[in-house]
């Protein structure tokens, strides 16, 4: 193994493999370290219960499939690896209620207008207007603005103010998540989709200021795909592009600290003293405090970025799963009248009505576990590579507050308990129990996602929340949000960066275009085209 | 651009066949690798189980891997492959309240030389002498054959192909040294015969049966092949450290795979092949499930199972019938167990640690009714009628005291192994019943060695049947993919027409647990291969290279 490279990446999540994947293309020698047994971060596939059972046991729900430029930038269907294929079913999301009743999303927002009339006229028509228009949103803003370094807050409030479409956007900025879907709709249940809907990925349903992406989220409501083969393949064929480079990805590597000579970050060393240098940068994917604090940068930082760095704040809210391996699937009472709703890729259990997602909410903030509602999935019914013949796995997501009242710790002792009250839940909405059905069962606490993985402090999968003080040009801070850091030669490309979390690739990808025009690389990428139109909209 | 052209296919990417890429590739040849699974490792496999920052190893989990001429020859240290080694290796506890402490005797602390422990030599005799002074003695005995003689014979006998009938291979040879020590009897004795031939004492007795269960799968009643005998003997009273893969086993997998990249080869995951396409007697390639064809120029590799590889995959190939009949005759009855992790608050202390606190920090734990005839002679039938035996004798892996790094800091994820059925013994919903009537067991029969283990201090348990290893295609959930015994070993592995790795077909060589020294994580089947493979295409010898015997 040599010891020098051009580049070493801190990390191999897909914002650590996305720089290096671009960047080992671009003809640098790259070393990726990561210090758990697997690569891929977020993107792991794991078989936590039964041989031949497949559990995306972190990331599943991908989001960004249509806009994110890695996924067309390389050729990952090359040589015999099994090609990269997104599922997307036609029924998105399906939220059933006791009464029978139930409201359905669709890839075609016709679809879900049909849906939702039988609730609301109104409703219905505002979810279509709004639809069209979150589209055109994403497609012109919300989208671009992910793969391009944030503009400063003001300028950018004022490009979004000066176009017809993103006007809108910037109106809704203000607001909290409830006050915009309380304007938009007025049934109850109506309300509790699309509130969860907003809030599904960790936005305060009431926190001002970051109105803009409400209907970020909302539009995705729609736009959900699995990875087939489970997310870690994708993880697999980036890292097979950094072989195919000459590129290397090492994983249980431990870090002792980043090697700074004349204020130039110059590569890292391992905790066996084993020195591996980096000529020209050293990017690390990890959150702000293990960057700057845990590698032993702090005595190169002013003081004013270390307090900037000690500012930052974790989410309230994470999540609790419960992964199961299945001898057959259970029959929802919705589908037996009509299979096709059996097909569905999330179904939203448990809230009757919008104030029960804002109970819900309220438990989480006291650090109270409550018997209430979450998504659920059965992943095999759309990608049967994921269970043996005829089996399936299923997968039970809910908001959980990482802090108990008594203590993070005490989820260990009652995991058990929080899984029993899903069960409970999930068992109204079926013909029979599930119980007899499971094969094998495994449970993530949001504790166990901060022990997973080093980078979630407190369960924190975006590496930071989203607040307005930490989004844009504020994420992780003034300094870093083009992704350098006031250290010469060190970058940053984690969730903790702009565009956040979630898989997107935003952060990796504005990373290693940062890294490419400081160092003078020569970029074998070509702008996306949704840049491009963003641009020439005066909107980035 | 699909690459529809190899000079070697390898099929099945479980370490066996990794290791013989990683020196077909280093040879200079141009290698791919065709797995079905979405990872690489097959047994080399690790998961955050049974609750996420918890790490178990679902399969292999007592390795030396750095045994294997592959560890250096590939350098896996620096890709990310290191071994604890333990400062006590066993705690042997019976349900009377004695045990027994045994040392490591012989180490490898840099994973190279061999150091010999005189310290912990004499602990080991002093323990012993406290149950059966003879006993004692007979330790020591073995022990000194071991270092002189028995050890090299075996890892000699393990790295080289099987000599065929007539030509003695180096534990043959060994039998007539007259400073050899071994009773020629040994050959054909059961697990139990030599127990009882060798050691006087119950205790012993018990452990050495049990160390053989734990390490070839076999029962009191089998003949185990002499090589492991002797192998085992020196192992049960400290012969072999019982090292810990830091950051659980899938590391050497990985390891493995950044070798086999750097040197040029390649791996495919989620690629099943489906056949071996063979003409005029010889391999030309293979088919893929998907349906396309790739060609091997010079060599295909079958490091799957030789029951897949001959009843499957060479399906349409026109093998001869009575070596069908051999192969489907290979028996996968063995090896079939229980396999559980335990993720805990906190460590068990023992009973007996009050007068000896090593008795706490053993790698390994080993929970046995003093019941010897109950072992000796009823354990298997009660597993084969029962699934779970009236009396449990446990072996637990306490990894997580000799590397902490596989549960978060202050909680452990220990390792509980008990002998069952083969997978055919029992439907899959009795399984499922069995495998949850297991873990609670397990808890009442470990709190009563270890009291302060009450049920809250169990966070969660993950439970693997032999049924269940049956999803990783391994007939009857055999862990050593094919039982062990002397009537399957050695030049008979998986019969003497095969034992040598070569096939009727003229360029397919095997390379799976399913070939000599069989199953385990040994990386020495690979290494056979390779050697077979090397004389008959010419290849670049890496032991004469480096200087080895073999």
């Amino acid at each position: 193994m040599s010891r020098e490279y051009d580049g070493i990446v801190i990390g191999a999540g897909p914002n650590g493999l996305t720089v290096a994947a671009y960047l080992a293309k671009a003809g640098l020698k790259i070393l990726v370290l990561e210090k758990r047994f697997e690569m891929g971060g977020g993107l792991c596939t794991e078989r936590v219960t039964i041989p031949g059972f497949l559990h995306d046991v972190h990331a599943i729900y991908h989001m960004m499939v249509e806009y994110a430029p890695p996924l067309s930038d390389f050729e990952f269907d090359t040589d015999h690896d099994k090609p990269l294929n997104f599922i997307y079913p036609d029924l998105q999301v399906l939220m059933p209620f006791s009464d029978g009743s139930y409201l359905a999303l669709y890839k075609d927002p016709e679809r879900s207008y049909e849906s939702i009339r039988r609730f609301s006229e109104k409703d219905a028509k505002s979810f279509l207007e709004f639809a069209e228009w979150s589209e055109q949103a994403m497609d012109i803003f919300l989208a671009p603005a992910s793969y391009v370094n944030p503009s400063p807050p003001l300028e950018q409030a004022a490009r979004l103010e000066g176009h017809p479409v993103t006007k809108r956007l910037d109106e809704m900025t203000g607001k909290s998540p409830r006050e915009i879907v309380e304007e938009l709709f007025e049934n109850e249940r109506v309300r509790a989709l699309f509130l969860y809907l907003s809030t599904m990925w960790g936005l305060e349903y009431d926190l001002e200021g970051l109105g803009y992406l409400v209907p970020l989220m909302i539009n995705r409501g729609w736009h959900f795909r699995l990875c087939e083969g489970g997310s870690h393949h994708l993880a697999h064929l980036l890292s097979k592009v950094i072989y195919r480079f000459g590129g290397m990805v090492l994983t249980n590597q431990d870090i002792k600290r980043i090697i700074v000579e004349d204020r130039r970050a110059k590569g890292v060393e391992l905790m066996d003293g084993t020195r591996l240098y980096a000529k020209k940068f050293v990017c690390s994917s990890l959150n702000p405090h293990q960057t700057f604090f845990d590698l032993g940068l702090e005595e190169y930082l002013e003081s004013d970025f270390v307090v900037r760095l000690k500012d930052w704040q974790y989410s309230e809210r994470s999540l609790f799963t419960v992964h199961l391996a299945l001898f057959d699937l259970p029959t929802l009472k919705v589908a037996e009248r009509d299979p096709e709703l059996g097909r569905a890729l999330i179904y939203l259990i448990g809230y009757e009505s919008e104030d029960d997602l804002v109970k819900h909410f309220d438990a989480i903030r006291e650090g109270r576990l409550v018997e209430a509602g979450f998504n659920l999935c059965f992943p095999s019914v759309h990608d049967p590579t994921r269970a043996p013949d005829g089996r399936h796995v299923g997968l039970i997501s809910q908001f959980a507050p990482y802090r108990l009242q008594g203590g993070a710790e005490l989820w260990y002792r009652v995991r058990r308990e929080q899984e029993k009250r899903c069960i409970d839940v999930l068992d109204r909405y079926l013909r029979s129990s599930v119980e007899e059905l499971i094969m094998w069962d495994y449970l993530a606490t949001p504790l166990d996602m901060e022990r997973k993985f080093l980078d979630m402090k407190e369960g924190c999968y975006k590496q930071g929340a989203y607040l307005p003080l930490q989004m844009g040009a504020m994420r992780p801070n003034e300094y870093c949000s083009d992704h350098s850091t006031p250290i010469e030669g060190l970058y940053m490309c984690g969730a903790c960066t702009h565009s956040g979390g979630m898989i997107t690739f935003g952060p990796g990808y504005c990373a290693k275009e940062k890294i490419a025009e400081d160092l003078g690389i020569p970029k074998w990428w070509e702008e996306p085209e949704h840049v491009r139109k963003g641009r020439e909209a005066g909107l980035l | 651009m699909a690459d529809q052209s190899y000079d070697v296919i390898v099929i099945g990417a479980g370490h066996n066949g990794l290791i013989a890429a990683c020196y077909l590739a280093w040879a200079g040849l141009k290698v791919a690798v065709f797995e079905r699974d979405f990872e690489v490792g097959g047994g080399a496999c690790s998961e955050e189980q049974p609750v996420p920052a918890f790490l178990s190893n679902p399969c292999a989990s007592f390795t030396r891997m750095y045994t294997s001429p592959a560890w250096e020859d590939f350098n896996l240290r620096e890709r990310g492959a290191w071994y604890y080694t333990p400062d006590v290796n066993d705690a042997v506890l019976f349900d009377d309240g004695t045990f027994l402490v045994i040392y490591p005797v012989f180490v490898n602390p840099d994973l190279k030389e061999t150091v010999f422990i005189e310290q912990n030599l004499k602990k080991n005799y002093d323990n012993i002498s406290k149950i059966s002074k003879r006993d004692a003695d007979t330790a020591l005995w073995i022990l000194e054959k071991y270092q002189k003689k028995w050890r090299n014979a075996v890892y000699e006998f393990r790295m080289t192909p099987p000599k065929p009938w007539g030509v003695r291979d180096p534990i043959e040879r060994l039998l007539e040294d007259p400073e050899g020590g071994i009773n020629p009897a040994w050959q054909f004795m059961t697990v139990k015969q030599v127990a009882f031939d060798v050691f006087e004492s119950a205790e012993l007795r018990l452990l050495y049966m049990r160390y053989v269960e734990h390490t070839t799968g076999l029962f009191p009643q089998d003949v185990l092949p002499l090589s492991e005998t002797l192998f085992q003997l020196a192992g049960c009273v400290g012969g072999s450290p019982a090292t810990v893969v830091k950051g659980g086993v899938h590391s050497i997998a990985h390891a493995l795979q950044k070798a086999l990249t750097e040197h040029g080869g390649e791996f495919f995951v989620r690629k099943e092949v489906d056949e071996i396409v063979v003409e005029g007697g010889a391999a030309k390639g293979i088919r893929l499930k998907d349906g396309s064809f790739v060609e091997a120029k010079r060599a295909v590799v079958s490091a799957v199972p030789v029951t897949t590889t001959f009843l499957r995959l060479l399906r349409n190939a026109n093998v001869n019938e009575d070596l069908l009949r051999k192969v489907e005759n290979f028996s996968y009855d063995r090896g079939n167990i229980f396999w559980a992790w335990f993720a805990l608050e906190e460590p068990p202390v023992y009973k007996g640690s009050e007068n000896d606190p090593d008795v706490n920090r053993a790698r390994r734990c080993w929970l046995l009714p003093k019941d010897l005839d109950f072992f000796a002679s009823r354990e298997q039938a009660e597993c084969f009628v029962k699934g779970i035996p009236d009396k449990l004798f446990l072996c637990i892996g306490q990894d997580t005291l000799i590397d902490p790094t596989r549960a978060p800091k202050g909680k452990h994820n220990f390792l509980v192994e008990q002998f069952t059925a083969p997978a055919r013994f029992f439907g899959e919903r009795e399984w499922l019943k069995i495998k949850r009537e297991f873990a609670e067991r397990v808890m009442l029969e470990w709190q009563r060695y270890a009291p302060n283990l009450t049920r809250e201090k169990f966070i969660d348990v993950w439970n693997n049947t032999p049924y269940d290893v049956t999803f990783r295609h391994i007939p009857e959930g055999s862990w050593t993919v094919g039982a062990m015994i002397a009537g399957q070993m050695g030049r008979l592995r998986p019969c003497y027409e095969l034992s040598s790795g070569r096939t009727p077909i003229r360029n397919l060589y095997l390379s799976n647990a399913t070939q000599h020294y069989g199953g385990g994580l040994r990386g020495v089947v690979g290494y056979v291969c390779y050697k077979v493979m090397a004389e008959d295409m010419g290849l670049r010898k890496i032991w004469e290279e480096k200087g080895r015997a073999f």
